[in-house]
């Protein structure tokens, strides 16, 4: 804000060195200086009604006025942003830093931008320079945490999205991700709470109930972990990656019946979900239905070629169709595609 | 073809299934089996009857023949607790044991007391079935179905039975990997196949079969089926080709059957059963030919019997069962070694590790390997005759044996394993639900080390990977930066004069929430400057002192902003005699004067005028549209208008200052031809009568 307040200073100021500083340009100036604020403000309320054109229009007419006036190429940028222009967006955001570099803001956006183009290196650097600036906001540490988690840095995620909290005590999104960063440093229990209150403050994040679910598996509760998964499905009945992993989970505690149920329902509402027909096909296995197995594995295969696990899965059903040879080959495929425990079952084979 | 009474391999293990209790003949009378006053199909029925039964008396060899009579029998009376009590035990001795349980159930559940042993065929059923608990739970009954006298005779076999489901239980639950082939119907006959044995060259199999190879067979007494004959079937690519009976010396007239090849397939060593009641003999290869078989040398054969043979790879060493002196029950294994002048030594028992007080046979040398397979009744035996392996360490030691697992062992027989060289196949004779009936030989493809499923769950660690996130990313400039505030404005005058009313109360409502979200008061000019959130519509209240109040939803989405601004101007009717409103939002349950409780704001602010003008009397009055006969628009615009009054009093203002009236549809102010304006008629409208 302050500097701004500072660059308007320096605008006026240049503008009356020219001008032999007269009281009559001064006035108009300032007159100049209002009426692109308020084209601004008018451009941020179209904002706000999500009128994106019409706010584009008024950061455009903004900066006609004043060009070199940094907050329209904020906005504008935001709006880009939205439209995926990003090209056009860093533009503008270049062009913020050009006259005012000390914005935390400008930061903040590029960074959110970067996120968006999965730079993710680069993104954590822009939310740490408007965290160094001043934007502190906890979006901007949950964002930076963000960036964090998916550089596999769970640790400095963890600390990121609790201060994120810590600024905002009910910031849900971020209870989420704090409980995915203490899932993957092995903390199931602590990750279980911030699952909870994740729910607590916003009941309509279902992925909540979904790790919920995961991590009680990880902890041995399988019945506990079924019941979140129903939740998750129960209040999102597209969410149908929580049915796979009830599925999942009944397989794991010998219900095959359920877990077969459960991967048939999942197929219904996506047919192209291959990791389904794996684990339908897994399931029959484990039914001693080979035959079955093996159309299901080869379904998941031709929704995936590249698919691992499936052509293990598939190696196993056809070794006990007494289909040695189609075995061998799957599990040379699994091999080649990185399973490298695939090779003692080749020699095997072989 | 055969015709001397001799003791056949199979008939030592087949009886085995009814040794602890043989299966109680009981008489179907016809009496029981002839449905009352049905005699159609009876006579044809009962000769079948009485043929099944002919069949059951003679033996077990003929069960599935009297299985057939039986089942003829059944389409006429399938009821009858004797006819189904047999069918459950002809069923168990077939390879279709499966059927038994059904057929016994319903028995038993005709009759409770059927048969003696019926709870103990029902426990076989159960065994053979897999299902173990109702097995262990029918045992138990069948044992104390028993006198206390009677009990020691049965302890045993009950217990151990009991102890083979427990075990079964086990087994079950960690199933071995393997492919279990049945050899097929070219190999496989509806009679017992069993022992094969695998040329060393891989290229023949023989095995011993008990089908019927001429009309001139006869069977043998003690099992009533034909009596063994040996069978060699030569290899063909993936495939074995149909067998040939072997023709040749070492075919003698009695029941035999060959149990081994020496490594070098020179020698062929045969069970002749009725040498010694029982014996081993031994048949060389020369010139292409089988030479007469001979009793083996050395103290190996006794007067009693000895039934299968193996040597060790380097044919040093052999193993043999025998019931000769010294077992420790039953049938046992028995060691023997070569000694520096190349003769046999003295037997001796490999002791109680090994043998138990049950049966063992099929003992079976692995061609490269220390490891000797073979089949007991005893140890973990989850039934009948189970594989074990026994192995030799570097010390001599024999290891404890270990039960082949589950699904190579079942509680039926499973018998005569032999291995092959690279320890990846193997051939049995055991009794399966996909037979071609009685014993079948089977091949065993090993498939390795467990194998791990890959199960795919999906994580969707975060939120930000599921939800959009544009909400949390935009945030609206700070206020200190830019001023993004909307007011609404304007001015507040006399609907009849124009004059500007002061300090009249402005209050600014979101109908989504229906809460007031801003108030502000007219200055001295009227005028009025109130900070709302959004450039939406919302609900306006105007109060003014001597001023009928005001409410309406003032349409801001569609004025222009200007400067931040949007203008709304509201006009107020002076309370004066005369002066009418109509109050747009009071309303009633559909034909009825109850109000609804959303009317409560109206009537709040009619309560409040009243209270704040203590001196104005209103006539609040009822107005319904054409719609119905008049005296009921009547009857219920005046019930509309009286409930008005009484909320009213409710509120503190007293009954003397209002006037109720129900007009019907004699005051429209709208046209009653259209349905918006029948809907502006049906209303509750006041008129200040006095002040």
């Amino acid at each position: 804000m302050k500097k701004t307040l500072f660059t308007f200073s320096v605008i006026l100021a240049s503008l009356s060195l020219l001008a032999q500083t007269s009281d009559s340009l001064e006035d108009e100036i300032k007159e100049l200086q209002k009426k692109a604020k308020l084209t601004f403000n008018e451009g941020v309320r179209f904002t706000i009604d999500e009128k994106y054109t019409e706010a584009h229009l008024k950061f455009d007419e903004a900066l006609f006025l004043l060009p070199e006036y940094d907050l329209p190429y904020l906005e504008r940028a935001k709006i880009k942003i939205l439209n995926q222009e990003f090209d056009l967006a860093m533009n503008d955001i270049a062009k913020a830093i050009e006259i005012n570099e000390e914005s935390g803001e400008s930061y903040y956006i590029r960074g959110y931008m970067k996120l968006l183009m999965k730079d993710y290196q680069n993104a954590l650097t822009d939310f740490t320079h408007a965290i160094q600036k001043g934007y502190a906001k906890p979006e901007s540490y949950y964002f930076r945490g963000l960036m964090h988690f998916e550089l596999s840095d769970f640790n400095s995620a963890l600390i990121d999205f609790t201060l994120a909290i810590d600024k905002k005590y009910d910031f849900a999104y971020a209870y989420n991700e704090r409980g995915s960063s203490k899932r993957m440093l092995g903390d199931y229990h602590g990750a279980i709470h911030d699952y909870k209150q994740t729910l607590a403050y916003d009941s309509t994040i279902v992925i909540a109930y979904d790790n919920m679910g995961s991590c009680k598996i990880k902890t041995g509760d399988f019945q506990g972990a079924i019941e979140d998964y129903t939740k998750a499905f129960q209040n999102d009945n597209e969410y149908y990656t929580a049915l796979n992993n009830r599925g999942c989970a009944h397989y794991q505690m010998g219900d095959f019946e359920s877990a077969l149920k459960d991967f048939a329902r999942v197929i219904e509402i996506n047919k192209e979900y291959a990791q389904a027909y794996n684990n339908s096909g897994i399931t029959k296995i484990k039914m001693a239905n080979y035959l079955g197995a093996e159309k299901d594995l080869d379904k998941a295969l031709e929704l995936n070629p590249e698919y691992a696990e499936a052509y293990m899965n598939r190696g196993y059903a056809k070794e006990f169709l007494g289909k040695f040879s189609g075995a061998c080959s799957d599990w040379k495929m699994a091999l080649e595609l990185g399973i490298e425990e695939a090779a003692k079952y080749i020699t095997e084979c072989e | 073809m055969r015709i001397i009474k001799s003791t056949a391999l199979s008939f030592i293990i087949l009886i085995m299934c009814f040794s602890l209790s043989a299966q109680e003949n009981i008489k179907i009378k016809k009496s029981d089996f002839q449905i009352d006053i049905k005699e159609v199909g009876l006579k044809e029925a009962w000769k079948e009857v009485k043929e099944g039964e002919r069949l059951f008396t003679a033996g077990i060899g003929t069960f599935p023949d009297a299985l057939k009579h039986y089942l003829k029998a059944k389409k006429y009376n399938s009821d009858c607790a004797e006819l189904n009590y047999k069918i459950g035990v002809c069923y168990l001795v077939t390879d279709k044991f499966y059927y038994a349980t059904e057929f016994l159930e319903k028995a038993y559940l005709k009759d409770n007391n059927v048969a003696d042993d019926i709870h103990y065929m029902l426990a076989r059923g159960y065994h053979l079935n897999l299902d173990f608990d109702n097995a262990i739970e029918q045992y138990k009954a069948y044992y104390s179905s028993f006198s206390v006298k009677e009990l020691d005779k049965f302890e045993v076999g009950v217990d151990n039975y009991i102890r083979q489901c427990k075990y079964g239980k086990e087994l079950v639950n960690e199933p071995v990997r393997v492919i279990i082939n049945n050899l097929g119907e070219r190999i496989n006959s509806e009679y017992d196949d069993y022992n094969p044995v695998l040329h060393p060259n891989q290229d023949q199999l023989y095995f011993t079969s008990r089908r019927e190879v001429d009309k001139k067979d006869k069977v043998y007494e003690g099992d009533n089926k034909y009596y063994e004959n040996i069978f060699v079937s030569e290899q063909a690519g993936e495939l074995w080709r149909k067998p040939k009976v072997l023709e040749n010396k070492i075919d003698s007239k009695n029941n035999e059957s060959v149990v081994a090849i020496s490594a070098d397939g020179n020698f062929i060593y045969l069970y002749n059963g009725e040498e010694g009641g029982g014996d081993i003999m031994v048949s060389e290869l020369k010139k292409g030919n089988w030479k007469s078989p001979k009793g083996i040398s050395g103290k190996i054969l006794s007067k009693d019997q000895e039934t299968t043979i193996t040597f060790s790879p380097d044919g040093t060493e052999m193993f043999f069962v025998s019931n000769q002196n010294g077992t420790i029950g039953g049938k046992d294994i028995f060691y023997s070694k070569l000694n520096v002048k190349d003769k046999w030594s003295e037997p001796v028992n490999m002791g109680a590790a090994i043998n138990t007080i049950y049966d063992e046979e099929g003992v079976f040398w692995h061609p490269k390997e220390d490891k000797v397979y073979f089949s007991s009744q005893g140890h973990n035996s989850m039934g009948e005759f189970d594989v074990f392996v026994i192995e030799r360490d570097v010390s001599g030691m024999w290891s404890n044996p270990e039960n082949l697992g589950y699904p190579i062992n079942t509680p039926n027989d499973d018998i005569f394993f032999k291995m092959d060289e690279n320890g990846k196949q193997a051939y049995y004779s055991s009794v399966r639900d996909n037979g071609f009936g009685g014993k079948d030989l089977y091949k065993i493809i090993f498939l390795g080390e467990e194998k791990e499923l890959k199960l795919s769950q999906e994580d969707n660690l975060l939120v930000w990977n599921h939800k959009p996130v544009e909400k949390l990313f935009y945030h609206t400039p700070d206020e200190t930066k830019v001023d993004t505030a909307l007011y609404m404005i304007g001015l507040v005058t006399d609907s009849k004069t124009a004059e500007k009313i002061e300090l009249a109360k402005i209050e600014v409502i979101d109908l989504e929430l229906s809460q007031v979200i801003a108030t502000g008061l007219a200055d001295t000019a009227g005028a009025y400057k109130i900070k709302i959130p959004k450039k939406k519509d919302y609900g306006v209240e105007v109060t003014a002192k001597d001023y009928l109040f005001f409410v309406e939803i003032t349409y801001l989405s569609q004025k222009q902003i200007v400067d931040s601004e949007v203008q709304a101007n509201f006009q107020l009717d002076k309370i004066d005699v005369g002066a009418k409103m109509v109050l747009n939002n009071i309303f009633f349950e559909t034909s009825k004067a109850t109000i609804k409780p959303e009317s409560e704001g109206e009537l709040e602010l009619l309560a409040n005028l009243l209270i704040e003008n203590p001196t104005i009397r209103l006539e609040i009055s009822g107005h319904t549209d054409n719609v119905g006969s008049y005296r009921v628009n009547q009857k219920l615009s005046e019930s509309r208008a009286k409930s008005v009054v009484e909320y009213l009093v409710t509120k503190g203002v007293g009954s003397s200052r209002l006037e109720f009236k129900g007009y019907a549809f004699n005051q429209p102010i709208a046209d009653n031809n259209t349905a918006d304006g029948r809907a502006q008629n049906r209303r509750v409208e006041f008129k200040v009568i006095s002040k």
